[in-house]
């Protein structure tokens, strides 16, 4: 049977143990960036601060590398091959996505410019924490599924769909009406038009990808995945990892920009 | 399979219904002024979206509250220097808005009869060239 | 754990850590978001008549930070538009208000007393000062100031338009002429000013 790109490059406890670290120094870094928006007014050290994590996210959580290890597939109907496609695929789909929210940053950068809308930064952080961990499970139990813990990839799945689903609230349900309680409305301005269309398009994405997790774990139920097949699982969890990585750009762009006082 | 040829022609459906033309006439939107006191001065602003495929103009404005009123356009000149040109006419291409809006075209009320608060309403009456006498609600908010 | 992994973390922090040293050495002072006098000129004196009759002397007000505007009760567009930004901004410095005083000075004595200067501004706020005073008082600020006046034609009713500079002026805790914006400028911006003036330094006097 051809390799598939499945090889068990690590054993689970070591890829267990490898997503908790990087998730640490997801939290770590989000603590810096916090550090960094209250003491100074520092755009490009916000901008460094998001890219490092969004370099740890995309190569360790997403495995972006994965692109690259496409192994000479003779047989173009082979497992091996289709999934190789698949990602070529999924990528090319998460670029285009990247092309809308990229659209919705610079209209944010030149709206707004070194001003940001006033908002709660309790509930900024909050919603930003929730959504880290929520990549913590989702990595957990992409993990698990590759080893063919079932039992663990349920849970881990399921956890990571309940975090996904508390963001969306805490966006939705608490966010929204806190700011338009403070006068930021999508109709108050550009500041509150910028913020609603960020946060409501991103929120549509975690809710998409809730919905995703829904249908994977239903059919995760059913056994239809296994540790050498479970492409949708991939997806979903590749899908999820993104929706935190745009976030990972949204939150400082629009919570942190020029020094938190008070 | 003619599932998807009915999915594909409601598609196709949905596509065209969206793409028609929202109106086809002049409308005047969102007229606001700010608050004043009697005796003063004050501006309204609004929105002229002209969806009709003729060129129209502004000519005039009226309303009860002031004793009279004139078109306005503020700008700058040289060194920051603000001031305001009064227009005889705003023209209003078709097809196209104009925004009447702080800092460049304006109604400028004259000598306000009353006093104008935050949440009160007035209507004004705006005369065009070709679609002819549009009356509209100005409601009086801060900002 | 991973020695690669590590290797990463330590990295990672390392480049953060440099960034955020030279962001500091590099760093320049308070940047602000008006245009800056430079360098600092004292600001000359204003000695006008307030609505209650007592004088209005703008050195008397070191250790506030004073937004000047100049403009005229008769203008329907430009100088509301300015006060309500001024206002937005006033409004947001919270606990911090009191720190802060804004005069709006009249380009039109001829029509503008201080009585209706004063009633023009406590549309907006009621600690907004308004000042007026005879053309011969006022000449010298606006010249002093670099304020461009200028009286339009009057219509059949007596109407006039005056034109005139519409910059906002920053007096800063030291009696310096420390910012100006141009009309037009955001309230979040002229804010975010006010909140680095408010900080600076001792106040004096």
């Amino acid at each position: 049977m051809a390799s598939t790109s499945m090889t068990h490059s690590q054993d689970k406890a070591s890829a267990l143990s490898q997503g908790l670290v990087i998730f640490i120094y997801l939290a770590i870094l989000t603590g810096i960036e916090f550090f960094i928006a209250l003491t100074m007014d520092s755009a490009p050290l916000l901008v460094l601060v998001a890219i490092v994590k969004a370099g740890l996210v995309a190569y360790y959580y997403m495995h972006i590398y994965r692109l690259t290890a496409v192994e000479a597939e003779t047989d173009h109907h082979s497992y091996a091959y289709k999934l190789v496609s698949n990602r070529i695929g999924l990528w090319l789909f998460l670029l285009s996505d990247s092309f809308v929210f990229g659209g919705l940053l610079t209209t944010r950068i030149y709206l707004l410019g070194p001003t940001r809308p006033a908002l709660n930064q309790f509930l900024g952080l909050t919603v930003t924490a929730v959504l880290l961990v929520s990549s913590f499970f989702m990595n957990r139990a992409e993990t698990s599924m590759e080893h063919g813990d079932r039992k663990s990839f349920l849970l881990n799945a399921t956890l990571t769909m309940l975090l996904g689903v508390a963001f969306l609230l805490g966006v939705v349900a608490v966010e929204w009406p806190n700011a338009i309680r403070e006068g930021v409305t999508p109709a108050s301005g550009t500041a509150g038009a910028v913020f609603f269309m960020m946060t409501g398009m991103h929120a549509f994405h975690v809710f998409t990808g809730v919905l995703f997790l829904l249908v994977v774990l239903r059919n995760a139920r059913r056994g239809l995945y296994s540790a050498e097949k479970h492409w949708a699982v991939e997806a979903a969890t590749v899908y999820w990892h993104f929706v935190d990585l745009v976030w990972i750009f949204f939150y400082p762009a629009l919570y942190l920009i020029g020094k938190l006082i008070g | 399979m003619s599932w998807k040829k009915v999915f594909g022609t409601l598609l196709a459906l949905l596509l065209l219904v969206g793409c028609q033309p929202k109106s086809s006439t002049l409308e005047v939107q969102n007229a606001w002024a700010r608050p004043s006191i009697a005796g003063q001065n004050d501006a309204v602003y609004f929105v002229i979206a002209n969806g009709t495929s003729q060129d129209d103009a502004l000519l005039s404005a009226s309303v009860e509250i002031a004793s009279s009123t004139e078109l306005h356009m503020s700008m700058s000149e040289a060194n920051d220097v603000m001031t305001m040109k009064p227009m005889q006419e705003v023209a209003v291409p078709a097809h196209q808005n104009v925004e009447f809006a702080p800092g460049g075209y304006h109604v400028m009320l004259v000598g306000l009869a009353k006093p104008l608060e935050a949440g009160d309403t007035f209507p004004i009456r705006l005369i065009f060239k070709t679609a002819g006498q549009i009356q509209v609600q100005v409601t009086v908010k801060e900002q | 754990m991973d020695r690669k992994l590590a290797w990463v973390g330590l990295a990672s922090l390392a480049l953060i850590a440099l960034a955020i040293v030279a962001t500091l050495m590099l760093g320049k002072p308070p940047q602000f978001r008006g245009t800056t006098y430079d360098p600092l000129v004292p600001a000359p004196e204003i000695a006008l008549k307030k609505a209650n009759g007592e004088e209005y002397r703008l050195t008397d007000q070191k250790g506030k930070v004073v937004l000047l505007y100049f403009g005229y009760t008769y203008c329907p567009d430009i100088c509301p538009t300015t006060l309500a930004t001024l206002k937005q901004a006033y409004t947001n410095l919270g606990s911090d208000a009191n720190k802060v005083e804004i005069v709006f000075i009249t380009v039109d004595p001829d029509r503008d007393t201080p009585q209706s200067m004063q009633r023009y501004v406590n549309q907006f706020d009621a600690s907004f000062i308004g000042l007026s005073g005879s053309t011969a008082d006022l000449q010298p600020v606006w010249t002093e100031y670099g304020i461009f006046r200028e009286l339009g034609p009057k219509d059949a009713s007596g109407n006039y338009i005056v034109s005139h500079t519409a910059r906002i002026l920053v007096v800063d805790k030291q009696g310096n002429l420390h910012l100006s914006y141009p009309y037009g400028e955001q309230w979040q911006d002229i804010l975010f000013d006010l909140r680095l003036l408010i900080n600076q330094g001792g106040s004096q006097g």
